[in-house]
């Protein structure tokens, strides 16, 4: 089974013969290609164009990361599997300001009902939160009448204010979050922003797996220069995947002051720090349940991907899209 | 061809490049007769109970071999090996054919005989015509289901609850 690899270390990426080599200073290391399906590269790394040809030819995804752990972006090998019939029905989607604007419904939707289950779990803990689930309740009741993507942005952003303001009840007064993005400015947001980043290049390697194509987003921007369907998907699976996990990290002390960095204005995570997130990010994404539907075994990761099925059956008009549901 | 004969949602699938596996193409035979690459990416197809081997055993005719698991679909075997040879006549090569069950340990030798051929025409003309509707025929449980690379896709919804 092909499964991801986080390299952290610095050093010279290159092919031999089936195999990725990562040459560091000290030691060599022998990655056989059928075992990965995507690398994390977060320490300073050359390659070449070889390199990406090797790795596109094999379907292998490459993220990159910058020195703070910010993450840059992705290679996504030109797409494997393609269909022209769903390429034509996702565009259709796009194009149609209805259809668009109904599927970008269903995300926010998606991700509001999402955050709602999580408060209303962590309210059974006596956090006392009515005023923000009664807020966020008003906001999802609106979003069937938003007339536009952006009136949903809009809905979506006051909703995700309010609910990063329980942050500071829920994780204790050092984790309160106010979010500032470029560049983090406090270990929450670092903490999250990173988070966030391991869920967006998750969901795209899954989308790789489909014939869906990254780059026509309908929540978010279509942008031919960037991906913004994971951004669309990621909005349902935020709350479930990305914020339990720091929640997890802080409540159980994982994370801990040495774990940050501060350079300039900037907080970011150590390299222990982002090896102690990447670690739990990939147990939360190996970690499986009983699927109701499916009345199969089914892991988080694969929970990506039948979201991502999900969704093309949608766009087929087979079925319409229903998000996943925090249980 | 064969995935009409077994299920006419994968052949509506299939038809309209939906597949799990790209190079899966139901109609692009002349694929089929590039040796090596051929053969090595069909081991890829992870379509249990679907492998198609082809054999040349050079003398007076080429011989096309169906290798199947099970022989519980040999009517859709059939069909699609009876596939096969006729567009192989198409293109002007003369072949027999051959369904193989190793483990069983069965092997039949089939011809192309007026009914194979009547049959394969009236399953391809029902096969384009399934392939023009607009959305594939709803799934249903079948025994091949749970081996099939379509489960997740077909099956999967959101559940009340
Ligand atoms: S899972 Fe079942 S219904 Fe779906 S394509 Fe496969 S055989 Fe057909």
């Amino acid at each position: 089974m092909a499964k991801p690899v986080y390299v952290f270390s610095s050093g010279r990426l290159g092919r031999r013969a089936n195999t990725i080599v990562l040459e560091t200073e000290e030691r060599k290391r022998h990655l056989p290609v059928e075992q990965v399906s995507e690398l994390y590269l977060f320490g300073e790394v050359d390659l070449n164009k070889r390199f990406l040809e090797f790795v596109a030819q094999k379907g292998i995804l490459l993220h990159f990361f910058n020195r703070f752990g910010y993450y840059v972006g992705s290679f996504y090998p030109r797409e494997h599997l393609l269909s022209g019939y769903l390429t034509l029905r996702q565009a259709e989607h796009y194009l149609d300001g209805g259809k668009r604007l109904d599927l970008a419904r269903r995300f926010v939707e998606g991700g509001l009902g999402n955050v709602l289950r999580l408060l209303r779990r962590e309210e059974a803990r006596g956090e006392g939160l009515e005023a923000t689930l009664e807020l966020l309740e008003e906001l999802l009741a609106k979003v069937g009448e938003a007339q536009s993507v952006g009136e949903l942005m809009a809905l979506e952003g006051r909703a995700r204010e309010a609910y990063y303001r329980t942050w500071e009840a829920l994780l204790g007064e050092a984790w309160a979050l106010e979010r500032s993005r470029r560049p983090p400015r406090d270990p929450i947001n670092a903490l999250l922003s990173f988070a966030n980043s391991l869920l967006y290049t998750a969901i795209l390697a899954q989308i790789y797996q489909t014939h869906l194509d990254p780059r026509i987003g309908f929540l978010h921007e279509a942008n031919y220069r960037r991906h913004s369907l994971n951004l669309d998907v990621a909005e349902v699976f935020r709350p479930v995947l990305a914020d339990r996990l720091v929640f997890r990290l802080v409540r159980r002390g994982q994370v801990k002051p040495g774990h940050f960095l501060r350079e300039g204005e900037g907080v970011f995570l150590s390299e222990a720090g982002r090896r102690l997130v990447v670690e739990e990010w990939e147990k939360t994404l190996q970690t499986t349940y009983q699927h109701r539907a499916l009345r199969r075994a089914v892991s988080y990761r694969t929970t990506l991907r039948l979201e991502l099925y999900k969704l093309e059956k949608h766009l087929i008009g087979e079925q319409p899209y229903t998000p996943y549901r925090l249980r | 061809m064969g995935y009409y004969g077994v299920c006419p949602r994968e052949a509506w699938l299939m038809g309209h490049a939906l597949s799990p596996f790209p190079d899966h193409e139901l109609l692009a035979l002349g694929r089929l007769l590039q040796e090596t690459a051929y053969r090595e990416a069909r081991k890829e197809v992870a379509l249990p109970g679907m492998r198609l081997d082809l054999l040349t055993k050079g003398k007076d005719a080429w011989v096309v071999a169906e290798v199947k698991r099970r022989s519980g679909q040999r009517e859709a075997h059939l069909l699609q090996l009876g596939y096969y040879l006729l567009r192989l006549e198409a293109l002007g090569l003369r072949a027999q054919g051959e369904l193989r069950y190793p483990e069983e340990r069965r092997a039949e030798r089939v011809a192309l005989t007026p009914e194979l051929r009547a049959r394969v025409q009236e399953a391809e003309r029902a096969l384009k015509e399934l392939l023009q509707r607009p959305l594939p025929p709803p799934p249903k449980r079948i025994p091949a289901c749970s081996g099939c690379a379509y489960f997740e896709f077909c099956f999967v919804e959101e559940k009340d609850g």
